[in-house]
Parts: structure tokens; C-alpha cells; sequence
């Protein structure tokens, strides 16, 4: 969470005054999981249940977004697949309900052979954005570039999509990131 | 008065023994690890509240182990609390290296007294004049500076730590030993996590002595038969205590075995990198002797994982650390890194830039040799020459095979018999010397 504070600082965003405000909630999913390596099935209902009673607790209209940082970990810490998937269906059909958006972050360590996890979450999700490292290896000018596929229950994207073939690039900075086109970054023009 | 007020920090005051504040962030609080070069490539050193794992996949060698020494020693050296879950935690303490005795700067000096044999060597010698104003090739970080020296210790690996030292440490509540005993009921990894998390709401509120956590071996038949989600866990949980801590950091190095993608599946290092704030690879050569053989002045390479970088979005090691010379073009971060190797010598453990040998490889090449070497050299080849010519008078009345060699060799062991006296005296000519009993040899 501090890290968080102090990287938001940067870009001039107080983010304690928003978590005194109630606009910034966080749940710390980790404690749920903190009575160790058994019951697993009740800290998904718990934490669910905290996210929909502060998603109903909002006033109406009100623009919402669910972040759920990271779903790997809980994969990789013991929580049955099967658990992860219903909990992943409940949360974007609480998500549905109250218009509210949903973003997962799923870490892919074995790029070549997608996981039964990625798989679900690319059946369920409308927009899937790929973060990749370079593919020649490292780089100080571009950390990385960036895609954005449609799911599968969308056929007319609102955004125009960025295809892997003309990725937008991007580097991290002491403050933020840049993005930039392929090709015009600063260490290559 | 001016509106520009300068800001006056009292670091030395605000700040626990054996930190100091990281050269990226004012919020960072660093600590070192006890080796100079290890800091170097963290960025000065680890962070508080962060973890540091040590993958050492080589189950014949113990370099993972020796870091971890290396971090209580310093922990204990510079007055921080340190807490040690292991199975056998008082011997490990035991075996820690310690500060040798007499002065600082002049152990210094004997340390680096091997270092300078190898260097002095290439002092002498007159390489191209456009190479001249170049700086001398340097591979690692020097060690401790004397401003440095309360920060990171100088220690000596030929040094054990005393005994009253572990026991003072012991008594005043420095030093705590978690045993861990798989036959316990009390060593499964949620209860060990409550054990330290007991411990930390405990001793760690009311002080303010930063404390670290050293676990050498997790995994390891001690710990019973842990399961990948177990491990994984287990560093999670951790790593949550420490983020609620902030004067607390750990360091850990797994049980050889599963340091390995093959235990954990494919991208178990990754997950591994994942939940630990820094992670390094001490791949050793010592299971693969053709990679020894290439690369003789180092014991094994060094391969980054992971950096931490608690209150940056850019860990602070890619732009202040020497070793990995990223730092070099500022503005785009670099062209390439550096390979990183490591080599433990008698009396410490250096990390460095891989470079080859000289003259690229096998051996190093003198010139000019030594004065006692040439010495030495004499005497051989008097022995030798004698014993030839004996062979040879031997062969002469016996053999008339290979007839052109024992004449050469006839002629020189004459002339080393006679002349021996002058051979002694002038630096000797090249010869060329059969030997029978070490047929493949030619001495030059």
C-alpha cells in the first residue's frame, strides 16, 4: 500500500485523502487468506461479500471500478481453480449488476502453453490487454510493449483495437510511463 | 531573510544502527547485506521491509548458505536484532564469519594483499601507450570505504565469530533461534508464520532496532514435506508481515532441490520472483566442469530476478548500481548489462563483472617470470639433463632406435654436464629436452 501512496504521489494524487473520502477502498485480500493454507472456499465468499456490500453502499450513478491485483498469486498460493473461476463469475456478474468495471491482473509465466486460469479469463473478459517484454530481450529505452484484444462476447469494439503486430511501446520512468509508437521512442530517434 | 529555506535532515540522529537512507528515495531505508558487491547490485543495499531470496540450484556447493552468513554476521556486527529459523540455527550462527582481529585498515591490507599479487603483475607490464591513460579495468566495487565501514563490515572468511559474541548477542535479545523441527506439531509453515508474526507484535513495536530475518534453508528436510503452494504461501505471508513492519527485512535461500523450474513446474522461479521483493540465481560452476574450465577466476554466475523497489516504480538498483553499468547513457537507461559472476576467495565472496581471463582463458601467461621461478627452472633442468644423459648412454649402448633424437639430446645433456656451472650463472637458453618417462612433455 505504500508503495502504491508514494507512486501515486508522483503524479500528484493524494491517495490518503481519497481513502478517507470512502472513493478509494481497498480490501486486503491476503488477510482473508491469513488463517492459512485450509479453508479456502469461505475467504472467497467473505471477500466477495465485502466487495458487494461496498459496491451497493456507493450512491446511484456513480461510475465504479473493481481492481483485483493480483489473481495469479491466489492461484499460486493453493486456491483451487475451480473456487477461482466461480469466484471470478461472481464478481463480474456483481460487476454487471451495479455498472460497475472490473480489471484483473494475471501474471503468465509460461507464455508459450497458456494456463487453465488464462483461459477462463479470456472466455469471460470484453477487452484483454497483453503487457510483454520486449521480445529481443532488454531494453533501456522500451520496457515493453503493450496489445489490446477484444473478447470473444464482444463484435463491435468501442476503442479501436491495437493489434500485437503494431503494439504501442512504453517505458517506465522515475515518475510514470511513457507510451510512444512503435519506432519514435527517445532512445531511437 | 530568504524564502529558500534549505532543508537540514538529521540523518544520523532518525536513522537505526547499520542503515542508511537509499541514494533513490528519501522513504527508503537500506541495510546492508555484509557483501559490498551484493549491495552494489541491490542498489546500495536492501531495502526495510522488504525480502531478498537466494536461489542457489547447486546441491555440491553452499554459496546460497554463505550469503546468508554473511547477512547475520553483518546484522550482528552493526547491533540489529536478527531472528534465524533453521533446524540447526546455533551451529549456523557458529559458523558465521566474523571481523578479523587487529586493526581495520590493516587487515584491509592483508586481504587485499592476494588481490595485488594478481594485479601487480600487470602493472610491469608496458601494454600500448594508447592504452595508458585508460583507468585501470576494474570488475567489482571496492570494499568498505572508511565512511562505510559502520554500514558494511569488512569480514574475513578465514575469521570465525566468538563465541562470547553470540552468547552477549543471545542474553540482550539480538539473537533469536526458530527452531524448526518437522516432528513438532508447532513447524508447519502457518504456524511458523505465527511464531515470527507473534515474535514481531512482541520485541519488534517498542524497538526501534531494525530487525532481520534469515531463513538459510527453506525447504529443506526440516521443514517436512512442503508442497509448492506451501512455499509460495509461506513467502507471501512473509512478505505481508514485513510490509506491516517496516523496520523488518528477511533474507532467504531455499533448500537446493527446489531452487529449479523441474520441482515447481514450469515458471516456478518466476512465481518464486514474484513474491519476493529481490530475487538472484547463484548458479555455480562446480556441476559442470566445462563451464570451470572457461571460466577459471569465477566460481559461478549470478542471474537477477527480481529488484526491489519499494516506494519506486523503477528499482533503484538501474540507475546506482556500479556492477551492473546500466547507468552509464543516463537519459535512455543504458545499452546492455552487464553479465554478473561471482567468485569466493579465501577470505571473502566477490561479485563482479564476467569478464574472460587474460589472454582468454586457460591460465594466466607470464612474460617474464619471476626470479624464483627461473631459479627453480635451473635446477630442473640440470636434474633433467643430467638424467637424460644418463638415459642416453643407457639407450646408446642398448638401442640404435630414433637415432636423430639421442644425438640431440646426447649433445645437450653434454653440454649441461660440462657447462653446468655457467648455466647456473646466465639466464639459460631455450632447450629442448625428451623425457622419457614423461613422453607427452616438452620442456621448453
Amino acid at each position: 500500500m505504500t508503495r502504491w501512496k508514494t507512486i501515486a504521489a508522483k503524479s500528484n494524487l493524494n491517495l490518503a485523502t481519497h481513502l478517507t473520502s470512502n472513493s478509494l477502498v481497498f480490501v486486503d485480500v491476503s488477510a482473508a487468506f491469513d488463517t492459512g493454507l485450509d479453508s479456502k472456499q469461505p475467504a472467497l465468499r467473505s471477500i466477495y461479500e465485502m466487495t458487494s456490500a461496498e459496491l451497493t453502499g456507493q450512491q446511484e450513478g456513480a461510475s465504479m471500478m473493481v481492481i483485483l491485483d493480483d489473481i495469479s498469486s491466489l492461484e499460486w498460493t493453493g486456491v483451487s481453480l475451480l473456487d477461482l473461476i466461480r469466484f471470478i463469475r461472481a464478481l463480474r456478474s456483481l460487476c454487471l449488476k451495479s455498472n460497475a468495471s472490473l480489471i484483473i491482473r494475471h501474471h503468465v509465466v509460461t507464455p508459450t502453453e497458456p494456463d487453465d486460469l488464462l483461459r477462463q479469463l479470456l472466455q469471460i473478459c470484453t477487452y484483454h490487454m497483453d503487457v510483454q517484454p520486449l521480445s529481443s530481450g532488454r531494453s533501456g529505452a522500451v520496457s515493453g510493449e503493450i496489445a489490446l484484444h477484444a473478447g470473444p462476447s464482444v463484435d463491435d469494439p468501442d476503442f479501436p483495437l491495437i493489434p500485437r503486430s503494431a503494439a504501442v511501446q512504453y517505458r517506465l520512468t522515475d515518475t510514470g510511463a511513457v507510451f510512444f509508437g512503435r519506432g519514435t521512442g527517445g532512445g531511437v530517434l | 531573510m530568504s524564502s529558500f529555506k534549505r532543508k537540514t535532515i538529521s540523518k544520523q540522529a532518525s536513522l537505526p544502527p547499520g542503515t542508511r537512507l537509499s541514494p533513490a528515495s528519501l522513504l527508503t531505508t537500506i541495510t546492508s547485506t555484509g557483501v559490498p558487491s551484493l549491495d552494489d547490485i541491490l542498489g546500495g543495499g536492501l531495502p526495510l521491509s522488504c525480502s531478498l531470496l537466494i536461489l542457489a540450484p547447486d546441491s555440491h556447493s553452499a554459496y546460497g548458505e554463505l550469503v546468508q552468513k554473511y547477512f547475520v554476521a553483518q546484522g550482528l556486527a552493526c547491533g540489529q536484532r536478527v531472528c534465524l529459523l533453521d533446524g540447526n540455527a546455533k551451529g549456523f550462527v557458529e559458523e558465521c564469519m566474523w571481523m578479523p582481529h587487529g586493526l581495520p585498515t590493516k587487515s584491509h591490507v592483508v586481504e587485499d594483499e592476494e588481490d595485488a599479487k594478481a594485479t601487480q603483475h600487470n602493472d610491469t607490464i608496458k601494454i600500448a601507450w594508447r592504452y595508458e591513460q585508460m583507468k585501470k579495468f576494474q570488475t567489482t566495487v571496492p570494499s568498505s570505504i572508511s565512511s562505510m565501514e559502520e554500514y558494511c563490515r569488512t569480514f574475513d572468511l578465514t575469521c570465525r565469530i566468538p563465541h562470547s559474541i553470540i552468547g552477549d548477542a543471545l542474553q540482550s535479545g539480538n539473537l533469536i533461534y526458530l527452531n524448526i523441527d518437522s516432528t513438532q506439531s508447532d513447524s508447519c509453515p502457518t504456524k511458523i508464520i505465527r511464531r515470527i508474526e507473534a515474535y514481531l507484535q512482541n520485541g519488534g513495536q517498542v524497538s526501534s532496532i531494525p530487525l532481520r530475518i534469515c531463513i538459510p534453508s527453506l525447504g529443506s528436510p526440516q521443514w517436512g514435506d512442503l508442497t509448492p503452494q506451501e512455499i509460495l504461501w509461506f513467502m507471501h505471508s512473509l512478505q505481508r508481515l514485513l510490509r506491516q513492519h517496516p523496520l523488518t527485512c528477511a533474507s532467504l535461500s531455499l533448500s537446493p532441490h527446489i531452487c529449479s523450474d523441474v520441482w515447481g513446474g514450469s515458471g516456478w522461479i518466476q512465481k518464486l520472483g514474484w513474491f519476493s521483493d529481490g530475487a538472484f540465481t547463484l548458479s555455480a560452476f562446480t556441476a559442470n566442469p566445462s563451464l570451470a574450465t572457461i571460466f577459471p577466476a569465477h566460481h559461478g554466475l549470478l542471474h537477477i530476478h527480481t529488484l526491489p523497489a519499494p516506494h519506486t516504480l523503477l528499482p533503484p538498483s538501474d540507475k546506482f548500481s556500479a556492477l551492473r553499468g546500466l547507468s552509464s547513457a543516463s537519459s535512455t537507461g543504458g545499452s546492455g548489462e552487464n553479465n554478473l559472476a561471482f567468485k569466493c576467495m579465501r577470505k571473502r565472496l566477490i561479485f563482479e563483472t564476467l569478464h574472460l581471463d587474460l589472454e582468454g582463458g586457460v591460465g594466466d601467461r607470464r612474460t617474464t617470470p619471476s626470479t624464483n621461478a627461473i631459479a627453480l627452472d635451473i635446477g630442473m633442468q640440470s636434474h633433467d639433463h643430467g638424467h637424460d644423459a644418463e638415459k642416453q648412454r643407457k639407450a646408446g649402448d642398448t638401442a640404435v632406435l630414433h637415432v636423430d633424437v639421442e644425438v640431440e639430446v646426447g649433445a645437450e645433456g653434454n653440454k649441461a654436464e660440462t657447462s653446468s656451472v655457467d648455466i647456473k650463472v646466465k639466464k639459460p637458453k631455450k632447450t629442448v629436452a625428451f623425457q622419457s618417462d614423461r613422453p607427452e612433455l616438452y620442456d621448453f
